[in-house]
């Protein structure tokens, strides 16, 4: 597996040497994309992660921390639970409107269910490969 | 704000349901009427106990004996000097099983007449042998996760001595046999299995590496070896005794509450000491961490105690009478019934809830919760199944055993690491009260009626279920695993194929392009 991989890198990394060297940004209809970031109660982790599968979302990971409200005594008593999930994930530019009106769904479930989510624009990416991975558009 | 000891009790009230659906099923069919409404409506609030109890468990586990597992294993492990290090783990192993609930019940079911040595009972002589076992193979898979062996090669050299040693022990001492094996499965109950998963998560988390995650589990199955080979070897100097099956009758309520309180408190009171010294010589919690646990520790009390009590009380009986109705309708419904609440009961076990919770923390939900509880209820059916066939013929548990494991050794060489890690644990968890007080009694309550006037005895024929039970979940999980190796596999070949594009190495400026 490694041989293999390490044929294609070389091939991919000779560099961009000849003059009829295109950038491919220059070259074709470069789609938009966002860094969308979602913090939820632990609970609430598959909810997010069932959205990101359902809009078709390439790339996106987890970190998992603790809230700071103070709600101690449920803490102690193992009753609550603040436990929070960062959701990080890429997403088109053009499905931003769309995650928005389903986020904002998600968290008017029910009075439990606050969170904080937003959008970040992402400037450039490196790799046509990368790139095409993240709009889900390649070949 | 989120509640997630609801989440507990839905998961309970959701394994629980099955087995309610199978009892009233047979009841109102007619297959297996119980003979008194009253009986039905006990079965109804054990089961409603049982949901409680395995709710307030699962969240006192995770407050409570997961954190003390794993403080300690990391602990433990950061301690300079090697043999403190041994000693302290050997310590804590012998300790933890010897307090186990269900290795108790093992021992005092099985009839050990006379006194060996003086001074001690010989149950208990056997437990302390058990625990003595049970700390030497704790501390070599300790060892194993330190100095990053291969599971499966560990595996295959522990498993050959057993199997070499059975064959012996076959020749001096057969009966024996089962319960050396049942010593393996009942040592792995449902106080040892949270803190030894938890124990292998913290001493994997004190030693970086990308091999992490499979270090976390595995711990288990080499420790659980400890009291097979312990009392294989014991069965060598021991003369062969009759274990002979009396059928005992059904206590009453408060006498099984009573029991189950004491059972629970001698199970939970060592660890607890230990970690409260422990901790005040070396850990220094802070207090809000402590007082957290000590709720946890309440709530695992009293969850196993409603637990126990319920399924002793509620589940045992009924199952008992089930096992002989269906007997008496047609010996080959007992194998196909059998199955199926083999299968049920095995989800109720409330250890198989603590692996799978770790589990799903451990992979991230890479390995999906559904998929390994259903391979180890098809494990589980199986087991019962291939248990039931034995009754009705009547051989040798070898038959099974040796291929059975021969098998799963052999698959654990294929399948990615942390699947034989996981099966080889949720083999052992597999077996755990639901087994003995619900499966089993079906067993006894079946071959009570085959066998009467057969001669046939019961103890050889009817137990066995729990080597079984630790067996086949195996070989279900790793070929999950092998399903889940192969179509990574594919996905791995499709992706290479289009990995790196003409021109891949450069900028893409998302805002400048000519869209």
């Amino acid at each position: 597996m490694k041989r293999t991989n390490r044929k294609l890198l070389n091939g991919g990394l000779a560099a961009p040497a000849t003059a009829s060297f295109q950038p491919y940004d220059k070259t074709n209809a470069v789609k938009k994309l966002k860094l969308f970031i979602a913090i939820v109660s632990h609970s609430h982790q598959k909810d997010v992660l069932e959205l990101l599968k359902h809009l078709e979302v390439g790339m996106s990971f987890i970190t998992h921390g603790h809230g700071t409200g103070t709600q101690e005594i449920y803490e102690i008593l193992g009753l609550g639970d603040n436990r929070k999930d960062l959701v990080f994930a890429v997403i088109k530019a053009e499905n931003a409107a769309k995650f928005k009106a389903e986020m904002a769904a998600l968290f008017a479930r029910s009075r439990d269910a606050k969170g904080v989510a937003f959008a970040i624009d992402i400037s450039s990416v490196i790799g046509v490969s990368i790139y095409k991975y993240l709009t889900n558009t390649r070949q | 704000m989120s509640f997630e000891w609801i989440h507990k009790f839905k998961s309970a009230l959701i394994s629980t349901l099955p087995t309610i659906v199978i009892v009233l099923i047979l009841h109102f069919s007619g297959l297996a009427r119980l003979d008194r409404n009253l009986d039905l409506v006990f079965f109804l609030l054990a089961a409603l106990l049982v949901i409680i109890g395995m709710g307030l468990f699962t969240t006192g586990t995770d407050m409570a004996m997961s954190p003390i597992g794993e403080y300690i294993g990391a602990s433990i492990t950061s301690q300079r000097k090697i043999g403190l290090v041994i000693f302290l783990f050997f310590l804590l192993g012998a300790f933890i099983v010897v307090a186990e609930p269900d290795l108790r019940v093992l021992m005092e079911q099985a009839p050990l007449g006379g006194q060996w040595v003086p001074f001690i009972s010989n149950d208990w002589f056997i437990i302390i042998c058990i625990g003595f076992g049970f700390g030497a193979f704790l501390v070599v898979g300790i060892i194993r996760i330190l100095l990053q062996k291969s599971l499966v090669i560990w595996l295959f050299v522990f498993y050959g001595l057993v199997f070499a040693l059975a064959l012996g022990a076959n020749f001096i001492n057969p009966s024996f046999l089962p319960l050396s094996f049942d010593a393996g499965g009942a040592s792995a109950g449902t106080i040892t299995v949270p803190f030894i998963l938890a124990l292998g998560i913290g001493i994997a988390t004190t030693r970086s590496g990308k091999k992490t995650d499979e270090d976390s589990f595995g711990l288990i199955a080499l420790t659980s070896l400890g009291p097979i080979l312990v009392v294989m070897i014991m069965s060598f100097f021991i003369d062969d005794i009759d274990f002979a099956y009396v059928l005992e009758p059904n206590m009453g309520f408060a006498s099984i509450l009573a029991s189950s309180a004491i059972n629970v408190a001698i199970a939970i009171i060592p660890i607890t000491a230990f970690f409260f010294v422990y901790q005040s010589i070396a850990i220094h919690l802070p207090w809000k961490a402590l007082i957290r646990i000590i709720a946890g520790l309440i709530y695992t009390y009293i969850g196993l105690v409603i637990f126990l009590t319920a399924v002793n009380f509620g589940f045992l009986p009924v199952s008992k009478i089930v096992g002989a109705r269906i007997a008496d309708e047609s010996p080959w419904l007992v194998v196909f019934i059998g199955a199926i609440i083999g299968m049920f009961a095995v989800l109720l076990e409330p250890a198989i809830h603590v692996l799978i919770s770790q589990i799903e923390n451990i992979t991230e939900g890479a390995i999906k919760k559904y998929s390994v509880l259903a391979a180890i209820a098809i494990g589980a059916g199986l087991a019962m199944a291939l248990s039931m066939v034995r009754l009705l013929f009547a051989f040798s548990i070898l038959y099974y055993v040796i291929p059975g494991y021969l098998i799963a050794l052999v698959l654990a060489l294929f399948v990615p690491k942390i699947y034989s890690a996981m099966a080889f644990d949720a083999g052992r968890i597999a077996s755990g009260p639901m087994n003995s007080s619900f499966v089993l009694p079906f067993a006894i309550g079946a071959a009570i009626t085959l066998y009467a006037g057969s001669g046939r005895d019961i103890m050889t024929y009817a137990f066995g279920i729990n080597a079984l039970v630790t067996l086949t979940p195996v070989i279900t999980i790793q070929l999950l695993g092998l399903a889940a190796a192969m179509k990574e596999q594919k996905r791995i070949a499709l992706a290479r194929l289009r990995f790196i594009e003409e021109n891949d190495d450069q900028i893409i400026h998302l805002n400048e392009g000519i869209a």
